[in-house]
C-alpha cells in the first residue's frame, strides 16, 4: 500500500513577549518574560527576520538556502535546531 | 551595629532612614519579581509604563527626544525617595542589570509622573550590553547614546 509521508507543517512566528533590534548584521533579542538578552548569528538573524510572519519549516529552509549555499538536509537541520533553541528560550509562538 | 553602619545612619534623618528601609525592601522584591514574572509585569506593578517605541501612539504619547535630560523640580517626597534609591543602589550587589533595577526603583519613586521604562542594548567590544532608562516629563533619565532601544518590531 502506498503511503504518502508528509513533513508536519510546523508554523511558527516571533513571540509576543520579545523586543529586538538589528545591530550591524546581527539581531539582539530581549526575552521580556525572563529579562534575558540573546544575540543571534547571521543565519539566525536571517531566519528571525523571516519569522515576523508565520512560517513553516519548509519556507524557512528555502529562505535559508536562497542566502547560503547549503544542502536541503543541512538547512533543515539548522532551521529545526534554531526553532528548537527559540522555543526553549520562549521566543517563539505557534501560529 | 558596626561603627560604619552607625556612622552611615547618623548622617540620615528619620525620614531618610524610613525611605531607605522601604527602598531596600522594594529592591529585594524587585530582585525576586524579576526572576519570577515578566519584566513588563514588574514595571506595571511598580507604576511604570513599559515603553515599546513601535507601539507609541503619537496622538497620545508625544515622542521623547532621545537624550533629552529630564529636568524636573522634585517634590519633597520624591526627593527623599530618590535619595534613598540612590543610597541603596550604590551598595546593591552585582554589576549585571543594575541599571534595570535602578530604573525600576526610580520609576516607582517618580510614579506620579507616569514614567515609562525603556530597554536598549548594544555591543561594546563584541559583548552584548543591555541597558534600561526612564522617560517622563519630556525627558529621559539614564539614557545612553551609544545603545539603541529595542522594540517589538525591530525598528
Amino acid at each position: 500500500m502506498n503511503q504518502s509521508v508528509s513533513r508536519p507543517r510546523v508554523i511558527a512566528r516571533q513571540g509576543d513577549d520579545v523586543l529586538w533590534r538589528q545591530l550591524d548584521d546581527r539581531v539582539l533579542v530581549l526575552d521580556v518574560s525572563r529579562s534575558r538578552y540573546l544575540r543571534l548569528n547571521r543565519s539566525g538573524t536571517l531566519l528571525w527576520r523571516a519569522l515576523r510572519e508565520p512560517r513553516t519549516v519548509d519556507e524557512l529552509v528555502d529562505h535559508l538556502r536562497r542566502s547560503y549555499d547549503v544542502s536541503h538536509e543541512d538547512a533543515t537541520t539548522d532551521v529545526e535546531g534554531f526553532l528548537a533553541d527559540l522555543r526553549e528560550h520562549g521566543l517563539l509562538e505557534a501560529a | 551595629m558596626t561603627s560604619a553602619l552607625r556612622a552611615f545612619s547618623r548622617r540620615m534623618t528619620g525620614q531618610d532612614l524610613r525611605a531607605t528601609g522601604r527602598a531596600v525592601l522594594l529592591a529585594v522584591a524587585v530582585e525576586l519579581a524579576l526572576r519570577m514574572v515578566s519584566l513588563d509585569r514588574v514595571a506595571h506593578r511598580l507604576g511604570l509604563g513599559f515603553a515599546d517605541g513601535s507601539r507609541v501612539d503619537p496622538r497620545t504619547e508625544p515622542a521623547v527626544p532621545p537624550g533629552a535630560v529630564a529636568r524636573v523640580a522634585l517634590d519633597p517626597r520624591e526627593r527623599v525617595a530618590c535619595r534613598a534609591v540612590a543610597r541603596v543602589m550604590r551598595r546593591w550587589p552585582g554589576d549585571r542589570g543594575t541599571c534595570l533595577r535602578e530604573a525600576l526603583l526610580y520609576g516607582h519613586a517618580l510614579r506620579t509622573r507616569n514614567p515609562r521604562l525603556h530597554v536598549g542594548a548594544g555591543t561594546i567590544d563584541d559583548r552584548v550590553v543591555g541597558h534600561a532608562w526612564l522617560s517622563f516629563d519630556g525627558g529621559t533619565l539614564g539614557y545612553r547614546r551609544e545603545l539603541v532601544e529595542l522594540t517589538s518590531d525591530g525598528r
